[in-house]
């Protein structure tokens, strides 16, 4: 039997969508915008003409980003060594250390988990940290300095740990029974049970690992080294930043080529999104509802 | 009971960090040289002198910080790199920082111990005197003939004294001009200027009132209200006419402080500092303005809108003023940004006012960014070392042939230079509005010209880089304004500083603000002033005024005054 939807209900759905096309709309405009931009001529932006499609439309400044030298290219693929293996290592590691936290039985537990949690609230500051990570580790101006400083979260840690704290402890005990032991148990059993918290986990470390400058610019001093995300700050930030000195130099970089490159910067990770989404979904709200 | 043990534990690693952080500054940061220049002449390894080029027999190289330009990106294979090393055999270790970052960066590696030698592009050195970690390279200027020779030349000490800090030593070798040129003043469309019936002939004599009548005709012709709408939320605008209205004004949200700083003027006639912004020039300053807004000249949306907007604007022909630099205009000309067609632009020079016809540009002094030394260099490389480096710089930096170097690069090269010495640019280079349209970029392909070394100079230096319509410019300022004299600097220590910025800060915002609310009517200078005055006063103007008068006669024996 087909039930009619109640008046409120259909009032409520009309009202709903609209709001949600607002919303959508609110959210996107600035990207279509950012695209827009990139196909248009620079004298065109700079007059303030286009807003939704472009102005004398043109690809010349794609063109020349990917063309004038082998720099964009070269921070690109920084930018993905950086976030493909610091990924690997930050999840890694957030699961090795997540597990044992997850069991309350572990006498040492309840000694370290404060520890960990007191760095969500404190840090050294910006001096110690780097002086600790270039003069005592010694690892100024190499990619650890950019991947290993801010490998573990702990609020993604702290997530994974309810969401292994969530799962049965019987399926452990009938491995252990079976005569499987502690690693074993987390390769062969807890792994392949945490997939959409792993999915979850990589999609935050990699979006955080794609869009960090600012370790990089701290701890790098090789331009070459530089991530992409260094390079469009500097593209962008440069032309914002006036310096009221009569002599210094103003930014004169086309406001199309800011366009372009982050355009081009933040197309793979927007590409990413969908692949991880189902898991992306169903890993928050359990982790969330069972911690 | 472990509760207690895990506290306790956290409560000590807490204090052992500050007490760690407490410890600073024992190093030996005040050690001046003991070597007499005679000793520091003893069996040298390299060549050095006034006018000579730096050699160094053995290859060196220096950790220097390089400023990035998003202009001009940083390559390694410029050929500033290669021709330094073939004339002085110096090499330079880069830590490259993105511009934006800079300071932030140059903090935190200077906070740490861990600074490059060599820390140029400084605009301001005082965050880092306390630290003990830069060299305070006063007392070490003796050994660099050329920097010397440019002090005494072109009497450069009254401007040094402005970097001073409170122990009478300065930190930081700064760039030094001959003369003062540049700044930002007013481009003008001189199209509808003229066919609006104004004279342009005699602007270099106008004073802010002949400008209104100027606008004023404009108004009239276009039938448009708004036709200046301003970038820098007038920020800019305020401070080029707050120097010829003796007060203190312009601070913009995308540009920063252009001159309203902590409000104080400084009396010449009874040798004292004075609050400026509640006096009758400053009233006079604001009806200014505030008769250009109610009359619908000044564009309402010139207080909130961004530089972007305000410029396409301008571009569009929809106003027809735009404060802004010559490479600006420059800029606007090369890439062809203006949308009407036979538009002509026009530089002005900055208006005149009750104060005189000044040369706003040379409040600034003629002192540029300059360069740090670190620590480090002193005690990695000892005094021999140290000062041998510093002979380094002052030949790249300081010397005729180190300016026309990092500026033109080599002559055969990029440029050629006729007998009485006038330098032209290769043709098929461009730089700074110099042959549009050629193939190659001076700064972007070779590394020169650049914001890290090609700064300062003499006055056919400085000319050189002006294309003929900037050197018109300079030399219309020249020929109808006067130069400013130059305050005296406050020279605080820790304390002051901190005890001034208290009072600062409140304060400055309020009188910020207030401008722009008298301005824009929504105070009214005949009713709301009294009042204003009293809140300043409250706010602690008379009190600063005070204590900047009392540090100053502390340190006037310093200062000379």
């Amino acid at each position: 039997m087909h039930i009619k939807p109640s008046k409120g209900y259909q009032v409520f759905r009309i009202i709903n969508t609209i709001v949600m096309i607002l919303v959508i709309f609110v959210t996107l405009y600035p990207f279509i915008y950012l695209v827009a931009q990139s196909f248009s001529s620079d004298v065109a932006v700079s007059a303030g003409k286009v807003t939704f499609f472009p102005i004398d439309f043109t690809l010349e400044t794609y063109k020349y980003i990917l063309t004038k030298d082998d720099s964009f290219f070269r921070f690109y693929g920084n930018t993905i060594f950086y976030s493909v293996v610091g990924t690997i290592i930050s999840v890694g590691g957030t699961a090795i250390l997540a597990y044992p936290l997850s069991k309350s039985k572990l006498r040492l537990n309840k000694f370290f988990t404060p520890f960990v949690v007191f760095t969500m609230y404190f840090t050294g500051g910006m001096i110690p940290n780097y002086i600790l990570i270039t003069q005592w580790l010694g690892m100024g101006d190499t990619m650890w300095s950019v991947i290993l400083p801010g490998a573990i979260s702990t609020f993604n840690l702290l997530l994974m740990k309810s969401f292994f704290t969530g799962l049965p402890d019987e399926l452990e005990e009938a491995a252990s029974i079976d005569g499987m032991g502690v690693y074993g148990i987390f390769a062969k059993i807890i792994l392949p049970l945490s997939k959409p918290i792993l999915a979850t986990m990589t999609l935050f470390y990699l979006v955080a690992m794609w869009n960090e400058w600012f370790g990089p610019f701290l701890y790098l001093d090789t331009r070459d080294k530089w991530p992409i995300a260094l390079w469009v700050r500097q593209l962008v930030e440069g032309a914002n930043n006036v310096d009221t000195s009569s002599t210094a130099e103003a930014s004169s970089v086309q406001a199309t080529l800011k366009s372009a490159t982050m355009v081009l910067t933040s197309l793979p990770i927007i590409c990413v999104y969908p692949f991880v989404q189902k898991y992306f979904v169903q890993g928050m709200t359990m982790g969330a509802v069972k911690g | 009971m472990k509760k207690k043990i895990v506290s306790l534990t956290l409560a000590l690693l807490m204090a052992g960090s500050l007490a760690a952080c407490g410890g600073g500054s024992d190093s030996s940061s005040s050690s001046g040289p003991t070597l007499s220049s005679s000793e520091a002449d003893k069996d040298l390894d390299y060549e050095y002198g006034a006018d000579v080029t730096f050699h160094s027999e053995e290859p060196v190289t220096y950790p220097m910080m390089f400023s990035d330009h998003e202009n001009y990106p940083y390559k390694d294979d410029w050929r500033l790199w290669s021709i330094i090393k073939e004339k002085a055999n110096v090499d330079f270790k880069l830590t490259t920082v993105a511009r934006i970052d800079y300071n932030d960066k140059v903090t935190a590696s200077v906070n740490s111990g861990s600074a490059p030698y060599i820390i140029p592009k400084i605009y301001d050195s005082k965050p880092y005197e306390d630290s003990g970690q830069v060299v305070a390279v006063s007392d070490w200027v003796q050994y660099m003939p050329n920097y010397q020779k440019q002090v005494e030349e072109w009497g450069m000490e009254d401007d040094l004294k402005q970097t001073y800090a409170s122990d009478g030593k300065y930190y930081r070798l700064p760039g030094m001009w001959e003369d003062v040129a540049g700044g930002y003043s007013l481009i003008i469309r001189k199209d509808v200027f003229e066919a609006a019936g104004v004279d342009l002939s005699q602007e270099a004599t106008w004073t802010w009132e002949d400008f209104y009548d100027a606008l004023k005709k404009v108004q009239d012709y276009t039938g448009k209200d708004g036709v200046w709408s301003d970038q820098y939320q007038l920020g800019c605008a305020l401070n080029l006419a707050a120097n010829v209205y003796g007060v203190k004004a312009g601070n913009s949200t995308d540009g920063g402080d252009w001159g309203l700083q902590d409000g104080m003027k400084f009396d010449f006639d009874k040798n004292e500092f004075y609050f400026a912004d509640t006096t009758e020039d400053y009233k006079v300053f604001l009806s200014y303005f505030n008769k250009l807004y109610n009359d619908g000249i000044i564009d309402p949306e010139t207080f909130t809108q961004d530089s972007q907007q305000a410029q396409a604007k301008f571009f569009r022909g929809d106003s027809y003023v735009l404060s802004a630099n010559y490479q600006q205009l420059s800029d606007i000309l090369s890439s062809n940004k203006m949308q009407v067609e036979d538009s002509e632009l026009y530089f002005l020079t900055t208006p005149s006012g009750p104060k005189g016809n000044l040369k706003v540009s040379s409040a600034l002094g003629r002192l540029e960014n300059g360069i740090m030394i670190s620590q480090s260099a002193l005690d990695d490389l000892g005094e021999e070392g140290f000062i041998k480096m510093l002979r380094f710089i002052d030949w790249l930096w300081y010397s005729d042939e180190g300016h026309e170097l990092t500026q033109w690069g080599v002559e055969g090269e990029t440029y050629t230079k006729d007998d009485s010495g006038n330098i032209t640019l290769d043709s098929d280079i461009y730089y700074n509005g110099f042959n549009p349209g050629a193939s190659k970029q001076l700064n972007v392909d070779y590394g020169f010209g650049g914001g890290v070394f090609a700064y300062g100079g003499n006055t056919q230096v400085q000319l050189s880089k002006f294309t003929d319509d900037e050197k018109e410019w300079n030399e219309r300022i020249n020929a109808n304004k006067e130069d400013q004299k130059l305050q005296p600097p406050v020279l605080s220590n820790e304390e002051e500083k901190e005890e001034l910025n208290l009072i600062k800060v409140p304060l400055m915002d309020y009188v910020n603000t207030s401008a722009l609310e008298f301005i824009s009517g929504k105070k009214s200078l005949d009713t709301d002033w009294d009042a204003y005055v009293a809140e300043c006063e409250a706010k602690g103007s008379s009190r600063y005024a005070d204590k900047v008068n009392e540090i100053f006669n502390n340190t006037k024996d310093i200062l000379g005054y």
